[in-house]
């Protein structure tokens, strides 16, 4: 039976448009200038929780899976919440202090990581799907790249906890030197020093087609 | 590649916080229990205190009510069924004015719509479609009905409006809809027409419904939420779990009390049968579109949206939708983020009724 004519232009005519994470409305000058923290509103913090909360929710689930990031993401705001004096204040915004404080927490918790990096390390590599052709350049590929994460994770589980923690700010969260530093409150020449060094074992573990990359 | 580069690969494919983990590590963070703080130090448990005392009674308060352990907050649930159990009554107390013969019941719906886009989804538009529909005393169509859809568009800036103009330049001008043959209504400014000369191809469903379609609900609530909920694989679509059914039967109630057709008996069995919802919370005093006051009874999808249902609280009358962010970047039904950020009111609704003697003639 043919549907009646409708005459709607409803929603539908509003095209949805998929662009960058979307940012908020300027976030209020206390939510990123160190020297006003202290009037952080409950009305701010919130604000800074929905900008913030989906980045810290992933890099704690890339480093110790989704349960324990959906438990940590709401610690971490509790603890920069009860914090703020201490905030410095960075051109950067409050996102390198937050992961400092989620690197904080993770680190009671290396155990865990380490396990989970070990557990993958050792785990077989996934077999390629029915029916695909297992010669195939996107199959070899795929492989390739799993035998490179697990190789990977070894060497996370081998590095020093501080080491870990630059690198993965660096590689996972795009963290620059000094937002490194400012997150794990050390000087920047040390950031540059253990993410040399990290870079150094990843490197003599992947073998000599990885490129060095000094930028 | 360098070693970085194939790093960054490494659990690249953690999935997204869900909307119900951000809202429940939300509360967690903004309202600590004093039994968590009781060993992190008196001063933490002076701050934690402070902070909880103030977000009580501030902007938390508009927001999901749920302990840190993620279950609803003691009352909450319970006032929202007070609240309905009292609009009930006030409904059945005080039924609507029969529309007398040969006179109509005019229907006005309002709708806002909000989107966001541009750089960084920094700038936003907003939509106003108006809608009238006259039912007649008979209560059968076809009726007449005008719609504008587009009648206002607002933009945050006039950048923001020029960018529109050249991204959707079609979508821009308003667009005037005018029939005599309406026979069901749908929110936010569309119309179900009957083909002229035909009376009975029409058919009402939850989304568009139709007087006939209306009055054929089940009477009793139990029977009724049921309905609502069921699975008939119509949009929208969700599934079978009960949860979904409860998405369902939210969005599907606030439909048909939207389109102004049902009687104040049908709307007092509606409320009831909204009572058995799962996670209903009372809001405290919202507005509608037009600046009416009432309160909303509320319920938070699982993508992040929190739609409200908003009810005279004098009356019982139901007066608005609204339709707010709960998270930033809310999903949609196929698990894509939206450009909303929290706090985002997305769709915004006023419903009005008057007898009148007569509608335009189309």
């Amino acid at each position: 039976m043919n549907q009646p004519p409708t005459a709607s232009l409803g929603r539908e005519r509003i095209p949805e448009i998929h662009g960058p994470p979307p940012i908020s409305a300027p976030i209020p000058a206390s939510a990123t200038a160190g020297s006003e923290v202290t009037t952080w509103t409950p009305d701010d913090f919130a604000l800074l929780f929905d900008l913030h909360a989906p980045a810290i929710h992933r890099y704690i689930a890339r480093r110790l899976g989704t349960g324990e990031a959906d438990d940590l993401v709401g610690q971490t705001f509790l603890i920069a919440f009860e914090s703020r004096d201490r905030f410095e204040g960075s051109s950067s915004g409050a996102l390198p202090w937050l992961y400092g404080i989620a690197t904080n927490l993770i680190r009671r918790r290396r155990r865990d990581e380490i396990r989970q990096y070990r557990a993958y390390s050792r785990s077989a590599p996934g077999a390629a799907s029915a029916g695909t052709d297992t010669l195939s350049a996107e199959v070899v590929d795929r492989v390739d790249a799993e035998t490179t994460s697990r190789a990977l994770a070894g060497v996370l589980a081998g590095l020093r906890q501080t080491d870990r923690d630059v690198l993965l700010l660096y590689a996972w969260e795009d963290l620059s030197y000094p937002e490194i530093a400012a997150a794990l409150k050390i000087p920047a020449g040390t950031v540059a020093s253990r993410l040399h060094r990290a870079r150094r074992v990843l490197r003599a573990a992947l073998g000599s087609d990885f490129q060095e990359n000094r930028s | 590649m360098t070693e970085i580069d194939a790093l960054k690969r490494l659990n690249d494919d953690v999935p997204p916080a869900t909307p119900l983990a951000l809202a429940r590590a939300r509360q967690r963070a903004l309202t600590p229990q004093p039994a968590e703080r009781r060993s992190t130090g008196r001063r933490r448990m002076v701050l934690a205190g402070a902070l909880a005392g103030t977000l009580a009674v501030g902007f938390l308060v508009n927001d999901v009510v749920t302990k840190t352990d993620g279950t609803v907050a003691p009352g909450a649930v319970a006032d929202a069924g007070t609240f309905l159990a009292t609009a009930a009554d006030q409904s059945t107390g005080a039924p609507d004015a029969p529309i007398p013969a040969g006179q109509y019941r005019q229907v006005t719906q309002r709708t806002q719509e909000r989107w966001n886009f541009g750089p960084r989804n920094a700038y936003h538009g907003t939509r106003l479609s108006v809608t009238d529909w006259w039912v007649p005393s008979t209560r059968t169509p076809p009726f007449t009905a005008i719609s504008v859809l587009g009648a206002k568009q607002e933009f945050s800036s006039t950048a923001a409006e020029q960018l529109w103009h050249k991204i959707d330049p079609l979508n821009v001008k308003p667009q005037k809809i005018k029939t005599a043959n309406a026979c069901a209504v749908m929110t936010g400014g569309g119309i179900v027409m009957q083909p002229n000369g035909t009376t009975n191809s029409c058919k009402g469903s939850w989304l568009s419904p139709s007087t006939d379609f209306v009055a054929g609900l089940p009477r009793d609530p139990a029977a009724l939420l049921a309905a609502l909920r069921k699975n008939d694989h119509t949009w929208p679509g969700l599934g079978d779990a009960p949860a979904q059914g409860d998405y369902r039967a939210f969005e599907r109630a606030g439909s048909i009390l939207a389109s102004g057709l049902a009687t104040s008996e049908q709307r007092a069995t509606l409320y009831k049968a909204l009572r058995g919802i799962h996670g209903i919370q009372l809001l405290p005093d919202t507005v509608n579109l037009d600046g009416k006051a009432g309160r909303a009874i509320s319920l938070v999808e699982l993508w992040g949206i929190r739609k409200e249902l908003i009810i005279d609280s004098k009356t019982g009358q139901f007066i608005g939708l609204r339709e707010v962010a709960t998270v930033t970047a809310p999903l949609n039904g196929d698990g894509d983020p939206m450009p909303y950020k929290s706090g985002d009111i997305v769709n915004w609704t006023s419903v009005a009724t008057r007898i009148t003697p007569s509608h335009p003639k189309v």
